[in-house]
């Protein structure tokens, strides 16, 4: 791979353009051309300012704006536009220049960001996204790896490919996951099933950390995040672009092509395809090959719509295919197992001497995703619009394991099929009002083989919300407030034999695998108060419920990697978050500062409590959990920075906080992430007329010991000493550590179009560490240094040439 | 045009969940494969053609149910026995006798047993195809009178791992059950 040669090359052209003459007079101007990045349209009337002049332009009717008489410098230039959210950008100016401008659409994103309502869908400080340059360094890596570039934002690991999405401490079912707006129903019942979703089907990833949702379901306590494709093009034409990224730790190739397109004979019919093929072997830590940890994924997508003047359908259907490889070292039998290899300290040699292979053999999972949708919408009148949305999911995931015989069955399938219809009306009454009123059903039926892991069910679930925004003068106040009925019947298990056979003394006679239902009410509201131009503060309160989930009513059996026993508990009750979240947005002078607090009280807060004694098996005995209540308070601080010196450099700095507390026991709550904090510094070149946006940026991250878990459990550690004590874990948190990392890029304009280049080095000095939230620190390192690659190649053909 | 798509993919849909769901494969094997509820273990007194059989069961696997029988491993002082090991899957009607399977795959399997403060010796572990001990069949001698456990371990060592005397740490374990156990 020349991953190190085209670095040094980047670098020496950097260094090349950066050695500019400065001009001294005031004769520069600045134009260019703004569009909908969505709709590819011209934007008429979008107001460009330069922060640092006071200068403000329209655009004129092709979208076009120009300032002149500027002397050399830096500046801030903001943009905003009615349909559009206000974008804005650096820039250095030392010649003409003409930097032409996407700015995202929002109103027809207003309806799926309805989180606690509105247009500026989300209160500032605790809202990220993804998008643009940022997106683009992240390609490649799965949905739950990419996220935790956001503050607040974890991964709970399995192994060195396995990662799903952590929000504040919470995960699994309740952090929502929105798959180009359908709510993803996979298996999330452990916490070795990584989201369902290739993120190179999004434009742009969206994290609403702590609000729960109101049009897609109260339970996601935890959060959302958002996966959304950019909007169909309609303009004349079939462009597309490939995107390649190379990773050289496990030797990841990942290939990623879309093309979409619009005749003019048919301006109403747009048209995508989309596709990524991605292989990755084994991985490396500093010292050794993770065995048998590689991955390969096919994923595709296509997308159909039509669009008329007051109404419009489109049809999506995708589907994901994984192979995910688990490490050979963390396949463990029983508790001895477990002990030897916590004390060994390092995989046993017949599993570190393994070599680098793409081969996945056992055990590993394999997993599919379909995912169909249809929405429809209709204008009903100047101000508001009817959308219907139909959607269908199917979801499969097969364990293979570790076998006696040559088996070619897997040991557990579950088989997940979700159907959903949702009834939505926007209206926007007047010029300060706006909202949504919706109704929504669900049913879902879960089928399995081979282990049991949870029961054969089926499940319904219809909602119904409101949510409204008020905007005045320098006020903004939000409401929403939804109701949702569910259940859980036809519980059953493969087995013949009788039902308390499985479940054993948990199930009251008389009610073996009863239906369940449960109702609630969530809401939200929230202010938000513009105080000077730069500076907005915003309180929202929330209250959402969760009803306990198939798993944790009914799990019942052993957890081989986590070498214990859970079990549900039949007597669950829905848990309930009551959260404050305050938010402060400070942009001016260079500084660009989100911080936001939260506070969540959750009352019933379902999770695994140690029980003892430990449980009898064959293969010895395992420390027991069993799914129980307590109320939780989590409070925590998440903060993004950033300052812009004024010859090119930035800094900028994030910090996440957690205090996560356990009021009933009066102890600290388990599994929950340490504090992290990341800096980095970034120089931004000039553009020239062939190399844009160039940058190089250099980081740390560091992420403290969490010494904030239970004082005791139910597991024996058997120290050197010979004593015994009663731990909460078989291993304390592992140690601090600090990670750096590189990145260059820049966009080389090749034909008229900006073909992207990213250079990344993570985990540059190949440290050896182990992180608390991976399943798998009992077994090994951390992956070593990876080099990375990414390059974006935009195209486009078109009939006539414009200009 | 957009309505009979419309019609037509809202029909691949129902039509879509509709099989799917007459899909169920409720004919499949619902229960674990290879699963390991019971360890049976036959002493054969010398000159004795009858065992005496000691088990540890399980027959709902981990997690459910306790044990349904956990015996108390009893021998005679100074006496010599032959052993045998069975593993069985009796979650299952009829049982399923797993030990062959163990045996055909006896390169990447292993027994081991180690007792504490019981006076019980273990020698003449058969071996598998590859002359390493495999340990489903051994003998056992007793010394005066006492008290303690006698573990038995089952290690599954695949992907050529097992060596010839390989350490108990080598595998991953499929069985492990310490018994009690008393000479008298």
């Amino acid at each position: 791979m020349g991953g190190s040669q085209s670095k040094y090359f980047l670098l020496f052209l950097f260094l090349m353009f950066s050695v500019g003459t400065a001009h001294s007079q005031c004769l520069l101007s600045l134009g260019g051309r703004i569009t909908d990045s969505d709709t590819r349209e011209k934007l008429d009337g979008a107001s460009v300012t330069i922060r640092e002049l006071a200068l403000t332009t329209t655009t004129d009717t092709t979208g076009e704006f120009r300032f002149s008489g500027l002397c050399p410098g830096n500046y801030t230039i903001e943009i905003t536009h009615i349909d559009c959210n206000p974008t804005s950008f650096h820039i250095h100016l030392k010649e003409d220049e003409r930097h032409d401008v996407q700015m995202p659409h929002k109103v027809g994103q207003l309806a799926e960001v309805m989180i606690v309502s509105g247009a500026k869908a989300t209160p500032p400080g605790m809202a990220e996204e993804l998008k643009g340059r940022a997106l683009e360094s992240l390609k490649g890596l799965s949905l739950g790896e990419a996220l935790k570039q956001v503050s607040g934002v974890t991964a709970l690991q399995t192994g060195s490919n396995i990662y799903k999405p952590v929000i504040h401490g919470l995960h699994s079912n309740r952090v929502l996951i929105l798959n180009n707006g359908i709510r993803q129903e996979g298996q999330q019942w452990g916490s070795e099933h990584a989201p369902e979703i290739d993120p190179y089907i999004a434009n742009r990833i969206t994290v609403i950390k702590g609000a729960s949702s109101i049009r897609y379901g109260g339970d996601a306590i935890g959060g959302v995040v958002l996966v959304e494709p950019k909007l169909l093009r309609y303009v004349p034409g079939v462009s597309g672009e490939m995107n390649a990224a190379m990773f050289s730790n496990n030797l990841q190739g990942v290939l990623s092509g879309m093309l979409e397109g619009n005749s003019s004979r048919h301006p109403a019919f747009a048209w995508r395809l989309q596709g990524t093929a991605k292989r990755g072997g084994n991985a490396k830590t500093p010292d050794y090959w993770l065995a048998n940890s590689g991955v390969s994924e096919y994923n595709g997508s296509a997308t159909v719509g039509w669009r008329y003047q007051t109404k419009g359908v489109e049809a999506f259907y995708s589907i994901f295919n994984t192979k995910l490889g688990i490490f050979s070292g963390a396949h463990i039998g029983n508790v001895t197992d477990l002990i030897n290899a916590i004390n060994s300290k390092e995989p046993p040699d017949y599993i570190k001497n393994a070599d680098f292979s793409y081969v996945i053999g056992r055990p590993y999972q394999q997993v599919q995703h379909q995912l169909g949708k249809i929405k429809a919408y209709l204008n009903t009148g100047e101000n508001s619009r009817l959308n219907l949305v139909l959607s269908g999911q199917y979801n499969r995931r097969q364990e293979y394991d570790i076998v006696r015989t040559s088996r070619s069955s897997p040991q557990l399938e579950l088989r997940l099929l979700t159907a959903m219809a949702d009834l939505v009306w926007d209206h926007y009454a007047g010029k300060y009002l706006r909202g949504s009123i919706g109704a929504t059903g669900m049913y879902q039926q879960n089928s399995y083989d081979y282990r049991y892991f949870i029961p054969n069910y089926k499940s319904w679930n219809t909602g119904v919300f409101a949510a409204e925004k008020l905007t005045w003068k320098k006020w903004q106040l939000e409401a929403g407030v939804r109701y949702d009925l569910k259940g859980l019947y036809q519980i059953h298990d493969n087995d013949q034999s009788p039902f308390d056979q499985l479940t054993g003394n948990e199930i009251a006679p008389g009610i073996p695998y009863g239906s369940r239902n449960f109702h609630g009410f969530s809401g939200n509201t929230g202010v938000t108060w513009k105080w000077t131009e730069g500076l907005r503060l915003s309180v929202t309160i929330g209250t959402a419920w969760r009803s306990p989930q198939i798993n944790e009513i009914y799990s019942d059996g052993l957890h081989h990697g986590a070498a214990r026993i859970e079990k549900g508990n039949l007597n669950l009750q829905p848990e309930r978050a009551n959260s404050v979240l305050g938010a402060v947005q400070y942009s001016g002078g260079g500084w660009n500062v989100d911080a936001g607090f939260y506070l969540k009280q959750i009352t019933d807060f379902i999770y695994l409590k140690p029980t003892y004694p430990p449980e009898l098996t064959i293969r010895g005995a395992f420390p027991t959990f069993k799914f129980e209540q307590t109320d939780a308070r989590l409070t925590g601080f998440d903060l993004s920075a950033s300052y812009l010196f004024a010859n090119h450099f930035q800094a900028s700095t994030k910090i996440s906080i957690l205090r996560a507390w356990d009021k009933k026991a009066d102890d600290w709550l388990i599994q929950m992430p340490p504090d992290r904090g990341e800096l980095a510094l970034e120089y931004q070149f000039s553009d020239s007329r062939k190399w844009k946006q160039s940058y190089i940026r250099i980081g740390g991250m560091y992420v403290a010991k969490q010494s904030r878990v239970p004082e005791t459990g139910n597991i024996e550690v058997k120290h050197p000493d010979g004593s015994i004590t009663m731990e909460s874990d078989y291993l304390p948190p592992p140690d601090a550590y600090f990670l750096m990392n590189i990145e260059t890029g820049t966009d080389l304009v090749l034909g008229g179009r900006p073909v992207s280049f990213i250079l990344g080095v993570t985990n540059l000095l190949n440290a050896k560490y182990r992180d608390y939230m991976n399943a798998f620190r009992y077994f090994s390192d951390e992956t070593g240094t990876n080099i990375s690659l990414r390059v974006k190649v935009p195209f486009e053909f078109q009939r006539k040439k414009t200009s | 045009m957009k309505k009979s798509f419309s019609r037509l993919t809202a029909s691949v849909i129902v039509a879509g969940l509709v099989f799917s769901s007459c899909n169920k494969s409720n004919d499949q094997p619902g229960n674990e494969e290879e699963l390991i509820t019971t360890l049976r273990v036959s002493l054969y007194k010398s000159g004795s053609t009858t065992p005496i059989v000691f088990e540890f069961s399980d027959p709902d696997g981990s997690g459910g149910n306790p044990p349904v029988r956990f015996d108390t491993i009893k021998v005679d002082a100074g006496s010599s026995y032959n052993c045998s090991l069975q593993v069985l899957d009796e979650s299952r009607t009829p049982a399923v006798d797993i030990t062959p399977e163990v045996v055909a795959e006896g390169t990447s399997h292993q027994f081991y047993y180690q007792p504490t403060g019981v006076s019980i010796i273990v020698q003449n572990l058969n071996t598998d195809n590859k002359n390493y001990p495999l340990g489903n069949t051994s003998t056992w001698t007793t010394a005066p009178a006492t008290e303690g456990f006698m573990k038995i371990t089952l290690k599954h060592k695949p992907g050529g791992i097992k060596t010839a005397n390989d350490d108990i740490t080598i595998g991953e374990t499929d069985v492990e059950v310490n018994f009690p156990a008393v000479v008298k």
